[in-house]
């Protein structure tokens, strides 16, 4: 197998889930920064009452206004306007313009340039306590004068507060553009993320499939190699047999030369022919083990009188073994069948010499004949011989395997599997129940025609068997 | 503001009561003051000293024990030593019983507060600042101050409407 060729792919898979992992690390580091960046724009965007100085300027205004009043309704002469009302509106005032002149609320109005002119604005407001004190009804000139410096400072207050708000408004509009902003920069990472999490996926699903596609190829040798094992550890028991009792009877054929009498020549040659019979056989099998693996089975289905083929089989099997008792009962049987008949034969075959094989002497062999509901035949084979252990009648059909009871007895472990074979190719199957020292009942199914997908071609006209 | 409008639990009412009526048993009635007035408790009081409300000068709000509070505000620049009584040792004094005040400024600015602030929080009626007594002109003479400083969920607008300034009155509800 060329080695080079399937590293260039994996080196290429490595690459791409290297690359889908560094995209989807960046987006995702993307995605947390700006999300950062919109939690700090949020905090800034939450409104700041300390920082509210509109509230403060209308409120330094309205004091400003409600102390000019006060002023005015103490020089009319207003005895609710007193003295200490005049102070009381007055510190009040200041208060309020002092607010302005210090901690966060200073820093507003630094902003807008104004502080100076605030600071002036503060002064000249102080300076008035000596006349705003003094006030006394009738003081004409001093309203006029309290006029003069209070009215430029509520205009004053309007003009900060009106900076302020404006500035507030194009911080907001700026603050929210930045928020759109980082809301969309989100939205195209987290789809981002998604898409390359997405390839990720996908990359990782492909690589999982061809790992798959190469365990499955993996185990395929496997069993190949576990195949071509116990070939080879049959072949070694199997062939040995045989092959001992040639040498043997030849030898002693050798050794006694001339001085051997007829018969006993005529039984060691019977000997012979029988040891290689059964090599034949074996041969036979394992070729018919080597076409199995190489797929090189030719199916040629056609109309065929089913009894008549497993009555062949039967009288092949006497032939092979004249002592076996073979009882048929075969009328149940459909009269035609769609099959092929040298695959089916062999099937048969198989069936009924592993039954014999496994028999004790003397013990008959059934095989029961019948029809299926559907026109199908089923083929019982049914034998009194050693059975099959439990634990391993799920076996029984692979390849080379032979059960414990099967040892000492010749065979290959090839026929079964090669009937359920040549059932599978026509669409039926080979079944077993057995109990271990009782014996065993196969049964072959067939069906009556061939599912369509078995005969693509449409080879279906029928020929005479 | 839920906090105001939620009536707090049956034991916590309770306990509050109590903690105000303590002082009550020791001493039936409130002193008269004698200076200016700078601060009216009204509403539900069981200790009034004029009509149905409770009056304080300087000297009596400064004869209450005194508490200390270093911390910054939203107002003024950098850290500041505020001085004065706690709140809910001056509603006690003034053996009040409720569940919010009206807190009413010189200048009419009006807030509500639930008494529970004052139960959780060391607020005090800020009546110095570093030292220096407040005056009418700097936010004085009382101003409720909060322990922002000590608890960061104090940093927040829904607590710093309620550092009225120039208070005068507190409407017990």
């Amino acid at each position: 197998m060329p080695k080079a060729a399937p590293d260039l792919p994996r080196k290429r898979r490595f690459l791409a889930t290297l690359g889908a992992g560094a995209v989807i690390t960046a987006f995702f580091v993307s995605l947390v920064l700006t999300c950062i960046h919109l939690l700090r724009l949020e905090r800034q965007l939450t409104p700041h009452p300390g920082e509210s100085v509109v509230w403060l300027a209308s409120q330094a205004q309205f004091e400003a206004m409600r102390t000019l009043d006060v002023a005015v309704r103490r020089v009319a002469g207003d005895p609710e306007a007193d003295e200490a009302a005049v102070q009381l509106r007055y510190d009040l005032l200041l208060s309020r313009l002092v607010v302005l002149l210090e901690g966060r609320p200073l820093l507003r109005v630094r902003e807008t340039g104004l502080s100076q002119a605030m600071e002036r604005q503060h002064a000249a407001i102080a300076s008035l306590e000596p006349a705003l004190l003094s006030l006394a009804p009738g003081d004409r000139d001093t309203e006029a004068a309290l006029r003069a410096a209070l009215h430029p400072l509520a205009g004053f207050l309007r003009e900060v507060a009106n900076r302020v708000l404006l500035e507030d408004q194009r911080n907001a509009a700026m603050l929210r553009q930045a928020r759109g902003r980082a809301v969309t920069e989100i939205l195209l990472y987290v789809v981002g993320v998604l898409a390359s999490g997405m390839l990720l996926m996908l990359v990782l699903f492909r690589q999982r499939k061809a790992q798959i596609r190469a365990e499955a190829s993996l185990e395929r040798e496997r069993e190949v190699s576990r195949l071509h094992r116990a070939f080879v550890s049959m072949v070694s028991h199997q062939f040995r047999t045989p092959l001992a009792i040639i040498d043997s009877s030849a030898q002693r054929m050798i050794r006694r030369g001339t001085a051997m009498p007829p018969e006993e020549v005529t039984a060691r040659a019977g000997k012979i022919r029988e040891a290689t019979r059964r090599l034949t056989r074996l041969m036979e099998s394992t070729l018919n083990a080597a076409r199995l693996e190489a797929g090189e089975i030719n199916f040629n289905p056609r109309d065929c009188d089913i009894a008549a083929l497993i009555r062949e089989a039967c009288a092949h099997q006497r032939e092979l073994a004249p002592s076996a008792l073979l009882e048929e009962q075969l009328d149940g049987l459909p009269t035609r069948l769609h099959c092929d008949p040298t695959l089916v034969e062999q099937a048969v075959a198989n069936l009924v010499s592993n039954a014999v094989k496994y028999s004790p002497p003397g013990a008959p062999v059934l095989l029961r004949g019948a029809t299926s509901p559907g026109g199908g035949a089923v083929l019982e084979v049914v034998d009194q011989g050693v059975g099959i252990p439990a634990d391993e009648l799920g076996r029984v059909f692979d390849r080379f395997f032979r059960a414990r009871t099967a040892e000492g007895v010749t065979g290959t472990g090839i026929g079964l599997a090669f009937a359920r074979h040549v059932a599978r190719l026509h669409g039926g199957d080979v079944t077993v129940v057995s109990e271990e020292g009782k014996g065993s009942i196969f049964t072959l199914r067939l069906p009556p025609a061939l599912p369509p997908a078995w005969n693509p071609a449409g080879r279906t006209e029928p020929v005479a068997a | 503001m839920p906090d105001a409008r939620r009536p707090p639990p049956f034991s916590r009412r309770v306990a509050f009561g109590l903690l105000l009526a303590a002082p009550a048993r020791a001493d039936s009635r409130l002193a008269a003051p004698i200076g200016p007035v700078l601060l009216s408790v009204t509403g539900r009081l069981s200790r009034p000293n004029r009509g149905a409300q409770a009056d304080f000068d300087r000297v009596m709000l400064e004869a209450l024990p005194r508490h200390r509070l270093d911390t910054a505000t939203n107002w003024t620049t950098g850290v500041r030593r505020f001085e004065g009584p706690l709140v809910r040792d001056v509603l006690a004094a003034a053996g009040a019983e409720g569940e919010r005040v009206t807190a009413v400024a010189l200048n009419d600015y009006t807030i509500e507060i639930p008494l529970k602030d004052f139960q959780d929080y060391d607020v005090i009626l800020a009546m110095r600042m570093d030292g220096q007594v407040l005056t009418v002109r700097n936010k004085g003479p009382v101003w409720v101050v909060y322990p922002r400083d000590r608890h960061p969920e104090l940093r927040n607008s829904l607590y710093d409407s309620r550092w009225i300034w120039q208070l005068r009155t507190l409407q017990v509800r």
